[in-house]
């Protein structure tokens, strides 16, 4: 699949995961990698841009067993981001299905 | 491997910054923490993840910029190569005025295609897939620069060239009849500016070193520099380097900041209100052939004339027909010069005049300290006002001194005829 059509689809879906609850890294990158075939590394870098581009913001939180984990959390920007990627997504897809349901 | 391993592996392989990698190499130890508190082992985690390798080329393709600014760097260096091999080719053959009509629009469409694709590229680097922009920018550039390519670029180049050393080009502005470059010099050491434009166009080129600011025009055939301001100390390497092309004859110069000149083919130099340190050097004039109808080959030798005030002065590897210089109260070195005619009027600085060859010359120094050496000649007329003179490995055929003043030391110096007034 085209690299920057995947990455696209990954940062929607990273986003999403975000919007439900803040979480750690290992943990969105089991999440993810059950359902995309995603690479860690590009889940990894794909959340450090996203920190710099103040689309997320992280935080410390410990945990009752373990040691204190980086949390992630959406901004307000990543909401207003995550909202207009969904609706590019949703509106493609229309325009997809379309197009391939018309070729049965 | 085991998790250090892979940890200092991963490090070493990756090109991006601290903070980027610091971030990085966190997740991958949260990553071996968690899952060996789910009870996997060191070998198992290694397993699940990709190799340093696969990682380290997902992140430096992310973060990693140098590269990209590199490759198109070296792109746009060996395009500029391309041009300018071309450029020297018109000037040989004579044809400059047919190839430039002929190359015009074509420079143009480049020059608006460079300066969108920087725009872009400039955009880019806000937005996340960097690597795609800068591709696509070298892509257009490449295919606009393809097209001048397609128009024998061996045979048909006159316009202008730039040759840049750790410097970025800024923009490019067409304006109504003139083009603007402006040209930014990331490390203010060093930065070369060569022009060979048309005569009947108007060239701008605004070259901001972060040191120094001065404008650059050049209209009908002259080129004027106007330094604004300047912070730089009297150090060579530090000063501004201005190439010149043969086209240009007549260089106007507007400037108290420290300046190094080194021109390929001038015939009047003029400095004005010039009483800051000045350097002119390897001006050779000896080569301007014209073809007349007869195909009769004219060689003229060219006039130079040099005139600046009290700052520290240095003028050396000349060669000209004639030489005129005359400077005021400064430190004056007068180097390498195989001229036929010279004239030197200097002030009562110290003087060094050395490694002097050519006809008749006619040197008129003030009071300071003078050291003259190295001198072939076939006439030297001596007229100085004073001071300590020291004179050795001097052949001239006649030798006529008018020395005023203290100490002479003569030494090897030889003349077929010899007339000094003391």
């Amino acid at each position: 699949m085209d690299t920057q059509f995947k990455k696209g689809i990954i940062e929607v879906c990273v986003l999403n995961e975000l919007n439900k609850e803040d979480t750690y890294g290992y943990k969105l990158v089991k999440n993810l990698s059950k359902t995309l075939e995603v690479g860690e590394s590009t889940i990894y870098t794909m959340l450090r841009r996203l920190t710099k581009d103040n689309v997320l913001d992280l935080y410390e939180r410990a945990s009752s067993d373990g040691p204190t984990r980086k949390y992630y959390t959406l901004t307000g920007i990543g909401k207003e981001r995550l909202f207009t990627l969904k609706s590019e997504w949703e509106s493609f897809s229309v325009k997809v299905n379309k197009l391939i349901g018309g070729n049965k | 491997m085991r998790r250090q391993e892979f940890i200092d592996k991963l490090k070493s392989l990756l090109e991006i910054d601290d903070a980027d990698k610091t971030s990085l190499i966190e997740e991958y130890e949260s990553y071996f923490d968690e899952a060996m508190a789910d009870g996997a082992t060191e070998e198992e985690v290694i397993a699940m993840l990709e190799t340093p390798k696969e990682i380290a080329m997902t992140a430096n393709e992310e973060f990693g910029t140098k590269s990209n600014s590199k490759v198109f760097r070296e792109f746009i260096d060996e395009q500029v190569g391309a041009v300018r091999k071309g450029y020297e080719k018109v000037i040989e053959s004579g044809k400059t005025q047919e190839v430039s009509n002929k190359i015009n629009s074509v420079i143009s469409n480049t020059l608006e295609t460079v300066k969108e694709s920087l725009k872009q590229v400039r955009k880019s680097i806000k937005e996340s897939d960097i690597n795609e922009k800068i591709n696509e920018a070298v892509g257009k550039v490449q295919e606009s620069l393809g097209k001048v390519k397609d128009i024998n670029i061996i045979n048909s180049f006159d316009s202008f060239v730039m040759k840049y050393d750790n410097s970025r080009i800024e923009s490019f502005d067409i304006q109504e009849e003139s083009l603007e470059v402006k040209v930014h010099d990331s490390n203010s050491v060093k930065l070369n500016i060569e022009v060979t434009g048309h005569e009947n166009d108007g060239i701008i080129i605004k070259s901001l070193p972060t040191t120094m600011k001065y404008d650059v025009s050049f209209e009908g055939g002259i080129l004027k520099i106007n330094v604004i301001e300047s912070n730089i100390r009297y150090s060579e390497s530090k000063r501004m380097l201005i190439l010149l092309p043969e086209c240009i004859k007549n260089l106007k110069f507007e400037t108290d900041c420290p300046i190094v000149l080194k021109c390929l083919n001038l015939s009047e130099i003029s400095v004005s209100e010039g009483n800051s340190p000045l350097v002119i050097k390897d001006i050779n004039y000896s080569s301007n052939v014209s073809n007349t109808e007869d195909d009769v080959k004219e060689i003229s030798l060219g006039d130079i004339t040099v005139k600046c005030g009290s700052g520290p002065v240095v003028i050396k590897n000349i060669k000209a027909n004639k030489l005129d210089i005359s400077t005021e109260n400064g430190p004056n070195t007068i180097k390498t010069l195989d001229a036929e005619v010279v004239k030197l009027q200097l002030g009562n600085g110290p003087v060094t005049i050395k490694d002097i060859t050519g006809g008749a010359h006619l040197y008129k120094i003030g009071s300071g300290p003078k050291t003259i050496k190295e001198i072939s000649l076939d006439s030297l007329e001596l007229q100085s006002d004073g001071g300590i003179l020291s004179m050795k490995d001097v052949m001239v055929t006649k030798l006529l001194g008018d020395i005023k003043g203290t100490m002479k030391t003569l030494k090897n110096v030889s003349a077929d005829s010899f007339e000094i007034n003391k």
